[in-house]
């Protein structure tokens, strides 16, 4: 810790700390244009400067300049204020007074630091620029003549996002920020830059000219996509979602994707279900809530003991949970998820506990086997910040070139389908060579024996990888102190030999991440069963979920609760209009095992329910109130088992490897106007 | 080695092969073939000897006799006259300026013979591409002192010893420089030369990569083992393929000669370097930029601290070096730190060198001690302002730099006293003004350049240089108010206060020194409307003043349009009517007499 006197206040922060982190400490209000702690110090809109007793310079821009111990630091003089002034006249020179018509106007950083330093005349000459605003880019509107140039939005996307679709262009007055040729974005449309951006060059197309953001109602929800669980500021005027911003503070730290930034509009689909339908001659009519819940109670109490349900992993705990009690205590039949949870349940096995983001940030080797830019792009941001700011080790396994590939310090690339083998030849060579935690395998494992002797039988390069490349991939990674393996919806099998790397190094967490926002929640209640019911069933509950139609033929009664007619729906009894995540209250559990609470941000189609007020509802009318969710424990690491696991029966799918679009990946994200544009 | 009788060095720099040094030189091949001498005449192709004004240039040697402006046509009567008859040919020898008597010898011209050689020494004696020449000169002998019997600190003490100071302009101690660096933590070290040279009418180290490439790798090389560095970059502008060429070369010949590479000389050492291209922009100039656009990203400076000793290039210590100061460093090492400091003032030791250029007789490249009086480089060694006119400023340091008046003419050229002027030291342009040269005009030329090339990255320079670029364009343009002058000096130390590189905190210089020293100009200019050097086009009337012709007649003969009506002893009269404006008269005439 060091100590520096600013303002007269002696402040202790933390050695390597800048000097505008200190004034933030001491309460002291220094303004900033340029600065963004997620960002490396880059000191250009110099309206930070301070004054530092002892120097040779007159002013000290405080967000580059580390705190010193001893410094006594001003930041506040006749001389300062005059000087801030002069940059805020000079950006105002050509910054267009359009705050009437700008997006931005309300939460704009130069409108405010003008009206707080009262300029209201200015010194010099007006040279207004006159470039052509960007209105083909999809999402984003780019009027580069409101960019103070503060570099944010190039920065972001270099640093952050490892993208650099803008960087500067020009030199002087002429100096913008551009793409190559000025051509349109061609980008992965996280519509960070949008966020970062502190005036209005950059607006989100889907909020233009909807509301002032002093109309907006802000509320802190859960991303419904993925299971990164990024924490969102969902804002809408009159119940309708206009825009969402990432939050700072949460798991994500302001980061944001495509989906999650522009992907809401799936809510406001026009074939959103806003009334119960009943079959009747084959036909599905509109009906009442009670005409429906009447006839699945009478249809249920007939069933009884022979009712399976499914439920989507996108559901919240609560709802999970209560339909999990209602099928114990009132169906007495069985429920599961309907998407395979055996990834999770394989983990179980291992005896690992989740792996969390932050552990990825502050990694030193990251071994990956998936492409998180498009599966998780939020996760694949941890990785870069990991390599370029840390100088991280990056070890991509994959079939195919992926965009994390440039920043490998190795790259090993497989034969379709082989990540298992080349684990198992990765661990060959570590028992080999004597490099495993023994002492960890000897207290904290069970079964080193026989993978040890399983996986020394690897000599034959089954993986396509050369063995000079395998050894320096299993010593980067035993050479390194805080190693992670990062997965992305793996098979159980890649999870039970990934475990095993792992315990050989002595480490106990997984970083598993998955497509849809609640599978750590939905298997946590519960757990991976088996669907084999399915086929036995007399009558299905379908929750968010669907089957092939043959699994539907021959049923007696089949409710489908959902928020569109999907093909699964038109084959039901009783169609029930649900309420998407964007709309109700609950919690979801991220990949890390982190319990999350969503709020709800937009007022649900008339007529729909959620499916936590649908399940109650109908136990409520078979006379039940079913018991309330209690959070379930975090597992953590007791024991690892190591799972002997070997490649078997490769079998290689037509979209192997699996290459998905960051911009799409199912029935929601195909329903939001904005994402099905950029994946054009 | 043969012997011959007589050794013809023809410059091959720059500017004497834009004049055609390289047609003369195949046409004295030719000549000597045809006259049979190719036994007796060894011709040499050197790097630029320093008086650029008066190329092709050839010196023969042993008689040390200088010839200039050499034309093809020239040459058999001049092969035949002196190699075969052996007769100088005065014709084509120096007079200087208002003198009539030629001078034979190099080293009685005054341009030459009060000039001090150190960073220069080999100028216009060896051969660039031949490292034997250079070898024969004492060559790479300060680097096996260094690698074979000195430890970096007696390397870094030495250097301290000297005193040598950056010749880049900011005047950074090297000693000390190279002493953070070595102390710096890491197992990665870089050395880089500085070879970005940008400012307006600085020529200086492209001279000495083209005349003398090997000092400078020398000096890179006692550098790497001072701070302990095994790779190094020469940052190169693309503008100088000579330079790049005869670097490249030189590389490779003392990669051959293992005084590059693995284990130099037995030493134990490594060490190896690289050309990096500069694509052209100013502000590469700039150390952090310089080392942003090495690690293939656009040239931007990066905020200091942290410090290129601790964190440069690709975040690892890291010493920058220019391209003079390099080649200053073999001798040091060679000859002793305490011999390097026996030169020059207390502060500011051994000697500079200069591109002297603008209205001045003698423009070239020289080399002089620390502490010799402006005076003495302008009107002794550069012969004073051609054309009778009167001298008004000279500028230093160039977009960074100020114009220094005749009242300080007497100032030492050492870094102290020339930054008490306003101006600075710099890499060592020197541009002399004649009272033709609008000081505000001057301003306005180095606002557009620094406007042109700063970066864009901080407010103060990229919107501040344009908002002081459009008041000077406007007081130029007869636009100017009152207020004006104030407005640009409080401005132009915002300037300078808040930029983030050194671009931006001295790109006022040039405006606040002319303000300081003529401000009558900038006054006239906006309360008078009237130019004083009568250079600003919407100022001009094109009026002869009546008391100041002197009924010559010369702006009536030179004018193209015939609008000038003159008959003997008579004061000229312009026809506005078919006057076009094109300045030819106010330039024709020496007596100030048109405005």
């Amino acid at each position: 810790m060091i100590t520096l006197n600013i303002d007269g206040k002696e402040i202790e922060i933390e050695d390597g700390a800048t000097i505008l982190e200190a004034t933030e400490k001491a309460g002291a209000n220094v303004p900033t244009l340029c600065y963004d702690k997620r960002l490396a110090p880059f000191g250009a809109c110099r309206i930070c400067l301070v004054e530092l007793e002892g120097t040779r310079t007159k002013f000290t821009p405080s967000c580059t300049t580390p705190a010193t111990n001893g410094m006594v630091v001003r930041t506040t003089s006749p001389a300062l204020i005059k000087a801030r002034r002069t940059i805020l006249e000079l950006l105002l020179i050509n910054h267009p007074l359009d705050c009437p018509v700008c997006d931005k106007a309300g939460e704009c950083k130069l409108q405010d630091l003008v009206y707080e330093y009262g300029l209201s005349e200015n010194r010099f000459k007006k040279d207004m620029s006159n470039l052509p605003i960007d209105y083909k880019s999809p999402l984003i509107e780019r009027n580069l003549n409101r960019c103070i140039l503060c570099g944010k939005c190039a920065r972001i996307c270099d640093e952050i996002q490892d993208v650099a679709e803008v960087s500067f262009v020009n030199r002087g007055m002429k100096a913008k920020i551009g793409t190559d040729f000025d051509r349109s974005l061609d980008c992965e449309f996280c519509g960070q830059c949008i966020d970062i951006c502190p005036v209005g060059a950059l607006t989100s197309k889907l909020f233009k000219f909807k509301a002032r953001v002093w109309e907006l109602t802000d509320k802190d929800i859960i991303c419904p996509y993925c299971n990164v669980g990024c924490n969102l500021t969902a804002r809408s005027r009159d119940g309708r979602i206009l825009k969402i911003d990432a939050k700072e503070s949460g798991v994500n730290e302001g980061g944001v994707c495509v989906k999650g930034h522009f992907g809401f509009d799936y809510i406001y689909a026009e074939d959103r279900l806003t009334q119960p339908l009943i079959k009747n001659n084959g036909k599905l009519i509109p009906s009442s809530w009670d005409e429906a819940f009447n006839l699945m109670v009478s249809k249920f109490s007939m069933l009884k003991g022979q009712v399976g349900m499914l439920v989507s992993p996108r559901l919240t705990n609560e709802e999970i949970y209560t339909a999990k009690e209602f099928m114990n205590n009132l169906l007495e039949g069985h429920i599961a998820c309907a998407e395979g949870l055996e990834h999770l349940s394989a983990l179980s096995e291992t005896g690992l506990s989740l792996g969390e983001l932050k552990e990825i940030k502050n990694s030193d080797c990251i071994m990956l086997f998936a492409c998180l830019s498009e599966t998780n792009p939020v996760a694949g941001i941890a990785i870069n910040y990991a390599v370029k700011r840390k100088e991280a080790n990056l070890i991509v396994i994959s079939p195919i070139k992926i965009k994390e590939s440039k920043l490998a310090k190795d790259e090993l690339l497989i034969a379709p389908g082989q990540e298992i083998t080349i684990i198992n030849e990765i661990m060959a060579e570590i028992i080999r060579q004597n490099w495993q935690d023994s002492a960890f395998i000897n207290d904290c494992t069970e079964g080193f024996e026989p993978l040890k002797e399983q996986v020394t039988r690897y000599t034959e390069e089954g993986s396509g990888v050369s063995k000079e490349a395998i050894l320096s991939a299993a010593r980067l990674y035993v050479e390194s102190k805080n190693p992670c393996i990062i997965l992305s919806s793996p098979t159980p099998d890649l999870v039970r030999v990934a475990g095993s790397l792992l315990l050989l190094k002595g480490k106990t967490r997984l970083h598993l991440l998955g497509k849809r926002s609640n599978e750590v929640g939905a298997f946590d209640i519960l757990g991976d069963r088996d669907r084999a019911f399915i086929s036995s069933a007399r009558g299905l509950f379908l929750i968010g979920s669907e089957l092939p139609n043959e699994a539907l033929q021959n049923k007696e009664f089949i409710v489908v609760s959902d928020l569109y007619l999907t093909e699964t729906a038109s084959m039901a009894d009783v169609v029930l209009p649900a309420t998407a995540s964007l709309e109700k209250k609950g919690t979801f559990t991220n990949f890390e095992g982190r319990i999350q609470q969503t709020d709800t941000a937009s007022n649900p189609p008339c007529g729909a329910k959620s499916d936590l007020e649908i399940i109650s509802q109908i136990a409520l009318k078979m006379g039940f109130e079913l018991p309330k969710f209690k959070e379930i424990e975090k597992r953590e690491f007791k024991k690892g088992n190591f799972l002997p696991t070997q490649a078997k029966d490769i079998k290689i799918s037509s979209d192997y490897p699996l290459r998905q679009s960051r911009f799409h990946s199912g029935k929601i994200s195909q329903r939001s106007k904005a994402l099905m544009e950029v994946s054009k | 080695m043969e012997q011959y009788r007589a050794n013809l060095l023809i410059c091959a720099g720059t500017g004497c092969v834009a004049s055609g040094s390289l047609k003369v030189k195949q046409a004295l091949e030719e000549e000597i073939i045809k006259q049979n001498l190719q036994n007796e005449i060894k011709i040499v192709l050197t790097g630029c000897n320093g008086f650029c004004a008066q190329g092709p240039l050839m010196v023969v040697y042993p008689e040390g006799i200088f010839y200039q402006r050499l034309t093809p046509e020239n040459i058999p009567f001049l092969v035949e006259e002196h190699f075969l008859k052996g007769r100088p040919v005065e014709s084509l020898m120096y007079t200087p300026p208002a003198e009539k008597k030629v001078i034979p010898a190099m080293c009685d011209i005054p341009f030459f013979n009060l000039q001090v050689l150190r960073a220069l020494r080999n100028r216009g004696l060896i051969d660039a591409e031949q490292i034997d020449e250079y070898i024969a000169r004492d060559g790479y002998l300060g680097a096996a002192k260094a690698l074979l019997e000195m430890t970096p600190e007696e390397i870094i003490q030495e250097m301290k010893d000297s005193g040598l100071r950056g010749r880049g302009g900011a005047g950074f101690p090297t000693g000390i420089k190279w002493e953070f660096c070595a102390k710096a933590k890491g197992e990665i070290k870089y050395i880089l030369c500085n070879g970005d040279e940008g400012d307006p009418g600085a020529f200086m180290d492209r001279s000495v990569l083209e005349a003398d490439p090997h000092a400078v790798l020398e000096g890179m090389v006692i550098g790497a083992k001072a701070i302990g560095a095994h790779q190094g970059y020469l940052y190169v502008r693309a503008e100088y393929p000579l330079a790049i060429e005869r670097l490249e070369i030189a590389i490779t010949q003392a990669r051959e000669y293992g005084l590059l590479g693995k284990n130099i000389l037995g030493s134990g050492f490594d060490f190896d370097l690289e050309i990096y291209q500069g694509a052209g922009a100013f502000v590469c100039g700039e150390e952090t930029a310089l080392m942003t656009s090495i690690e293939g990203k656009r040239g931007m400076p990066r905020p200091r601290p942290p410090f290129p000793a601790h964190k440069g290039l690709w975040q690892k210590p890291t010493v920058l070096n220019n391209v003079e100061t390099l080649a200053n460093i073999p001798q040091i090492i060679l000859q002793g730190g305490k011999w390097y400091a026996s030169l020059g003032t207390e502060k500011s030791k051994g000697t500079k060198v200069f591109a002297l250029t603008g209205a001045i007789n003698n423009i070239g490249l020289i080399e002089v001690p620390m502490g010799i009086p402006l005076r003495q480089i302008i009107y002794d060694i550069g012969g004073g302002i051609p054309n009778k006119r009167k001298f008004k400023a000279v500028q230093m340091g160039g977009p960074s730099g100020g114009c220094i008046p005749e009242a300080l003419l007497d100032t030492p050229v050492d870094y102290e006293s020339i930054t008490q002027t306003g101006a600075i030291m710099g890499s060592g342009g020197m541009v002399v003004m004649d009272e033709t040269t609008c000081m505000v005009g001057i301003a306005k030329f180095f606002l557009e350049f620094t406007q042109e090339e700063s970066c864009g990255k901080c407010v103060p320079c990229r919107i501040g240089t344009k908002v002081m670029l459009d008041k000077l364009e406007d007081i130029c343009a007869g636009k100017g108010q009152e207020g004006d002058i104030e407005l640009l000096e409080d401005l132009a130390q915002d300037i300078k206060d808040a930029s983030l590189c050194g671009l931006g905190q001295t790109a006022p210089n040039p405006v606040l020194t002319t303000i300081k020293y003529f401000r009558d100009e900038y006054e006239a200019h906006i309360k008078e409307k009237r130019c004083p050097a009568h250079s600003c086009l919407a100022l001009l009337k094109f009026e002869v003043i009546p008391d100041l012709c002197k009924m010559c007649g010369v702006c009536a003969k030179d004018c193209p349009v015939e609008a000038i009506k003159w008959e003997k002893k008579q004061v000229a009269v312009i026809d506005k009517e078919k006057c076009i404006k094109c300045k030819t008269c106010i330039t024709s005439c020496k007596f100030m007499a048109i405005e």
